[in-house]
């Protein structure tokens, strides 16, 4: 980065201790020593409850948008009763002297329960939970399959992958991220089908991570990703718990993150991009079908309005006799050059889709209409943007739609840009650079330290652009070196 | 994230792919034309018998390879004439890689003035194309090697595109045989081995490949039999197309009969060619490039690898951007390869394969061991 | 990082122009030409370019503008036609090429030498001769036709389905053009119903690249493609096989060829200096047989008398071949192909006019059609 070299006067800046870092702190006898201190570090909250109990020589603290009462209840006060206010009877307690642990109990929803005259405190789990109920995710509908999803409660989440693999080898390693957030991270991977490098790799580059806050698994990303900058997303995400596990099983490591109910899924190749939980569902014709369809859609996404560019632009010799005199009288009158026309149509239709992402349902249909349908009409008949450069755009757009992945389609809808650009400067030859160069990018591009974009060989073809019937793919892909290569106990190779 | 090169290895399909991708360049475009002039209708013969010796030359590296296990062209080199004289042989090798860079890219620039751009400034030819290059190379041997073997599947596009030509093709055109002299024939093999003479480069690719020696020779005769075959395949279907006469006034015979052949969805499939073409103009500019940036890398002393490539690229992108000026310029980088290449694709590979023989290492370890 | 950024600069500075743009709105394409020699040996070009109305409604409306100009080169009368249009005209999508006889007939090398040498051009041409005034054909534009400027187009090929032509283009002619040895054969057209339309009117030979004023008529080009081993979608031949019946369609039958294979084979002769052999085998149906009934009993007749009516046809047309000395059949090469040292004893020149070409046509009456 040696443009931007940093400034020599930078402000001094207070190291952040994480809470589970923190020096320990001696508690006191003294219970009014303690309930100050404690005041003081939680910054005088007004959430922080302190319950004085008969006597005032015992306390009950908790910080009270976070604790359950129903919960206080049952935990604490009923066995209270039940051992006539005898602290060490009540079960499922833990002890403690150091006040700076007491303070992060409180922060993790706990009762911190003090006694004058005594140094040793008490912890009751109270946590109120706070979680959504399981449905489908939005972003991934499916038509077959099951239709949960993860949702806020990294617990919860586990539970759904834990249910589907029932074997001790399902791994799942937590660890936490920014010094002031402290989120969770689960790695979750089979053990024996991952290959242990990549795990190894992964734990290196999370622990790496220094940052006072992680809040979303886009950002997560940026910071391990191999090549930040470059236009392909190198993680997979997703809601879905049964592409999860197929993913799992086939050798990846998936994360998952508290308070997120996106879980990304490591190392990848491009052609994961293109696979929808939908494939494995339905008969393997019909699946191949829709890989093709997925492998043209992505072409057409990133060639068609290049490629007509370059046709109008450069190169009418191509147009076949008989699409002259129709391209000709839908072009004739429009004012400007295809490349003006090309990106005022791009501009239209992402303003179009920008604008029906945040509205709800019923006046995002509504914008859809007057989108597609007003604009659409009377930019051709004011002769600003052709026919055909409409119909060519759409169609783009709607290819670019295709692509299972949201990130992906966002990355191909970019993409078309520099392609148009190349294409009115250098028509054909432009596209043949512009596409050259995204093909060479994308074999430097790796995922986790594994190549993520291999030339498709002839073992390869069972699950990317064709999906062979599941009985005949019989390894894992090759790409993740696992230690499993197989996916069956009988070795069978006379297939490969 | 780079890895050192000493790590990378590349698979046998791919060695065979990166072979099949650095012969293929812009030649193969007019060797149609240029055997006809040489042999007439017996072009194809003399190309069969340059393709013949190109093999003999194949084995003969991969011998070379083997007995010197893990060492690159310049190290054999080194290990073959000494030092002194190693080094000055690797420095020819510079040179020579670095002219038939600056060949190739040259005649690709004319190639798409000539057809397509013909206002167009040749110097943005010229720097896309060495960015593409130098992108590739400076990701190292296994990025050279998958983006080769991606690619490879535009020779087969390309080689069905070719069946349109035998649409008007007269198979009579290809009589009759034997009329040309001995020294005709001699000259059209010369042709033919120039236009194979990538062989040279296996010596940098060898060392980092997998497989046995039996293997790779068995992959490499099989890749350059399917790269005479290509070659066999467009000058047969160019002299039926075109017949004795015409074939002389047309300098890139395939492009010109795709002039004619369409489709319902396209007209003028030249074009599309053409622009593919740009794929194994790339491959086969940006493979002798990296040679020349592993010759740099060995003369004087080990430099930073990203510094080698560029040299090369600036030292290619200047003379090309000079040959490109004048037709005059353009034919004395011309005769000057002609000059050169016969002593590093024929004299040289001869000589260390007959040294390899006294100085073999494979069969020294051994014996220590 | 830096490498990006490097990259994305040296992008931006390098891709500053659109030094190539050909705006495809900007240009105005000829579909249809016709060169012409005119009485005092100017060299005269008309074109014909379709102008397509735009509509909100399917394609739009096209109507016709014909220009013409003269010059002393092609593209002299190019430029003069240019100069009078709009935008810049381009032969980049030009369909058909007219020649009047008069052109065609001194050499039409030098006004093709240009489609063959500039990169944009469409090569697909289909070249063709006019008898008369190329311009005069150009200029028919029947109303009934949706399409004026495909109308020649259509003609060439409708007549190429039929079997009374065949699939010519600029780039297919461009072997025989050059080779020795070899010649070809254009359509010819002609001006009919006093300027109302143009009707296709035979095969046209060439010897070398001029016209020789001589052509396949229009009855005998089946055959002769035929041989020539060339067929489109179908191919009928009407032939006399009686003489003197009445009323006269009984005299003629028609036939469909559903099969054929034909064989040319040269070889040195002694007495004429090559003789060639052309072997036809069709497989026919009796598509018109006004006689009525046609029994089993007499198909062998017929098919004799068929047999003897092509061959007379057959002959006829290697006649005129031979008189226009036009080597369309390509024997010259196929000598030079396999006999170079006899090839290079000959005057081809004079030679081929007294060559043997013998037609041996063998016809086998598959089916008689559904009534008896």
């Amino acid at each position: 980065m040696g443009f931007f070299k940093q400034k020599k006067n930078q402000p001094v800046q207070e190291k952040v201790i994480r809470e589970d870092k923190m020096p320990p702190h001696q508690s006191t006898a003294s219970l009014e020593k303690n309930i100050q201190y404690m005041k003081e570090e939680l910054r005088n909250s007004t959430d922080l409850k302190i319950r004085l109990l008969p006597g005032n020589k015992q306390a009950l603290v908790y910080l009270d948008d976070i604790t359950d009462p129903d919960k206080m209840q049952r935990y604490i006060f009923e066995p209270l009763l039940k051992t006539d206010g005898d602290i060490k009877k009540i079960k499922d307690r833990e002890e403690n002297d150091d006040l700076n642990k007491a303070v992060s109990s409180l922060l993790a929803g706990k009762a911190v329960y003090m006694i004058e005259g005594n140094a040793t405190f008490y912890l009751f789990n109270v946590q109120q939970n706070v979680t959504r109920a399981i449905t489908e995710p939005v972003n991934e509908k499916v038509i077959k399959g099951s239709h949960d999803g993860f949702n806020e409660d990294i617990k919860q989440n586990i539970n759904l992958i834990r249910r589907r693999i029932q074997h001790r080898s399902l791994t799942i390693k937590k660890l936490t991220v920014g010094d002031y957030t402290e989120s969770e991270i689960a790695l979750v991977y089979v053990e024996g089908i991952v290959n242990p490098g990549v795990v190894k790799e992964l734990e290196k580059r999370v622990k790496n991570i220094s940052n006072d806050s992680l809040l979303s698994a886009g950002a997560f990303s940026e910071y391990i990703e191999d090549r930040t900058y470059s236009i392909f997303p190198q993680f997979l995400s997703t809601e879905r718990p049964d592409k999860t596990v197929s993913q799992l099983m086939e050798g990846r490591i998936a994360i998952l993150f508290a308070n997120n109910p996106t879980c990304l899924i490591a190392p990848v190749t491009f052609y994961a991009f293109y696979q929808s939980p939908d494939d494995y569902n339905t008969r393997w014709l019909v699946a191949t079908y829709l890989r093709f369809i997925r492998l043209f859609s992505f072409i057409l996404a990133i060639t068609l309005p290049s490629f007509y560019i370059a046709v109008v632009g450069f190169h009418f010799e191509v147009i076949p006799e008989a699409l002259i005199s129709p391209v000709l009288g839908s072009i004739r009158d429009i004012a400007y050059p295809p490349i003006v026309e090309a990106i005022l149509m791009v501009i239209v239709i992402e303003l179009i889709r920008e604008s029906g992402i945040r509205l709800p349902s019923p006046i995002g249909s509504t914008i859809g209409i007057v989108g597609g349908l007003v604009i659409g009409d009377a930019i051709v008949t004011a002769g600003l943007v052709s026919n055909l450069m409409v119909i060519v755009i759409a169609l783009t757009s709607l290819a670019s739609f295709v692509v299972p992945s949201n990130e992906m389609s966002d990355s191909l809808r970019i993409l078309t840009f520099p392609l148009i650009i190349l294409s009115s400067v250098l028509g054909f030859i432009g596209i043949a650079f512009g596409l050259l160069m995204v093909l060479i990018h994308l074999c430097r591009v790796e995922s986790l330290g594994l190549s993520y974009f291999t030339p498709i060989q002839f073992r390869d073809l069972k699950d990317t652009i064709i999906r062979v019937p599941q009985f005949l793919m019989k390894r894992r892909p090759e790409q993740l070196a696992s230690p499993r290569p197989y996916k069956s106990n009988e070795l069978s190779d006379e297939n490969d | 994230m780079t890895k050192s090169d000493t790590k990378q290895k590349i698979t046998l399909s791919q060695l065979a792919y990166i072979f099949i991708q650095s012969q293929i360049g812009v030649d193969i475009l007019n060797l149609p034309t240029v055997l006809h002039r040489e042999v007439g209708a017996d072009g194809w013969i003399s190309l069969l018998i340059g393709g013949v010796i190109s093999i003999f030359f194949v084995l003969m590296i991969v011998h070379i390879s083997r007995c010197f296990p893990g060492e690159g062209l310049f190290d054999i080199m080194k290990s073959i004439f000494g030092k002194t004289l190693g080094s000055v042989a690797g420095f020819g090798y510079y040179v020579y890689f670095l002219v038939v860079a600056i060949y190739l890219l040259t005649s690709f620039g004319e190639l798409i003035n000539e057809w397509l751009l013909p206002e167009t400034p040749i110097l943005v030819l010229y720097a896309l194309m060495l960015i593409c290059a130098v992108y590739t190379i400076s990701g190292g041997l296994t990025l050279i090697a998958k983006v080769f073997t991606f690619f490879a599947v535009i020779l087969f596009l390309i080689s069905v595109l070719f069946l349109f030509g035998f649409v008007d093709a007269k198979f009579i055109y290809m009589l009759p045989i034997g009329q040309a002299s001995f020294s005709d024939y001699i000259e059209g093999i010369r042709v033919t081995l120039y236009s194979l003479s990538s062989y040279v480069l296996l010596l940098l690719f060898l060392p980092y490949a997998q497989g046995s020696y039996k293997k790779q020779t068995r992959t490499l005769v099989g890749a350059n039999l399917i790269v005479i075959f290509f070659y066999l395949y467009t000058v047969i279907v160019s002299f039926a197309h075109f017949g004795s006469d015409q074939i002389d006034h047309v300098s890139q015979p395939v492009l010109y009969m795709l002039r004619t052949a369409d489709s319902v969805i396209i007209t003028r499939i030249d074009i599309f060619v053409l622009s593919l073409w740009t794929v194994f103009a790339m491959t086969a500019f940006a493979a002798y490039l990296y040679g020349a940036e592993r010759a740099f890398a060995k003369i004087p002393k080990s430099k930073k690898k990203m510094l080698n490539v560029y040299t090369a690229a600036i030292i290619v992108l200047a003379v090309s951007y000079w040959s490109g000026l004048n037709e005059k310029n353009f034919r004395v980088i011309i005769d000057f390869q002609d000059k050169i290449t016969e002593y590093f694709t024929v004299l040289i590979p001869i000589l260390l394969f007959l040294l390899s023989f006294l100085r073999r290492k494979d069969k020294k370890k051994e014996a220590v061991q | 990082m830096k490498k990006l950024i490097i990259i994305l600069i040296s992008c931006i500075l390098l891709l500053s122009g659109c030094w190539d743009t050909r705006e495809f709105k900007e240009v105005k394409l000829g579909i249809t030409a016709a060169y012409d020699m005119t009485e005092d040996g100017v060299y005269k070009n008309t074109i014909l370019i379709p102008n397509v109305q735009n509509s909100a409604q399917g394609p739009g409306k096209e109507s016709t503008q014909f220009l013409t100009a003269t010059g002393n080169t092609p593209s002299e009368a190019r430029t003069n036609i240019d100069r009078r249009l709009s935008s810049t005209y381009s032969p980049a999508q030009l369909d058909v090429l007219l020649f009047g006889s008069n052109l065609a007939k001194q050499d039409i090398y030098p006004y093709v030498d240009a489609y063959y040498r500039d990169p944009r051009m469409h090569l697909d041409v289909v070249p063709a001769v006019v008898k008369g005034s190329a311009e005069q054909a150009l200029k028919v534009v029947p109303k009934s036709e949706l399409r004026p400027s495909e109308y020649i187009e259509g003609i060439l090929d409708s007549e190429v389905d039929t079997t009374n032509s065949f699939e010519s283009s600029l780039q297919a002619i461009g072997s025989e053009l050059y080779e020795e040895g070899e010649d070809f054969a254009l359509p010819l057209l002609q001006v009919g119903d006093g300027g109302k339309t143009v009707s296709y009117d035979g095969l046209a030979l060439f010897h070398k690249s001029s016209y020789t004023g001589k052509d396949i008529a229009f009855e005998h080009t089946t055959l002769f493609l035929l041989m020539k081993k060339q067929k489109g979608k179908v191919a009928r031949i009407t032939a006399k096989i009686f003489d003197g019946k009445n009323p006269e369609p009984v005299n003629y039958t028609t036939i469909n060829i559903e099969d054929f294979s034909s064989k040319i084979k040269s070889r040195p002769d002694k007495q004429n200096k090559v003789r060639t052999d052309i072997k036809l085998d069709l497989t026919v149906m009796i598509q018109e047989y006004p006689q009525d009934h046609l029994s089993l009993n007499e198909l062998p007749k017929v098919k004799k008398k068929l047999e003897q009516a092509l061959t007379d046809q057959a002959n006829e047309t290697i006649s005129t071949i031979q008189e226009a000395n036009s080597d369309v059949f390509g024997i010259g090469r196929s000598i030079y192909g396999h006999y170079p040292s006899y090839w290079k004893k000959l005057d081809w020149e004079k030679d081929f006019k007294e060559i043997e070409i013998v037609p041996h046509i063998n016809v086998n009456i598959r089916s008689r059609g559904i009534f008896r």
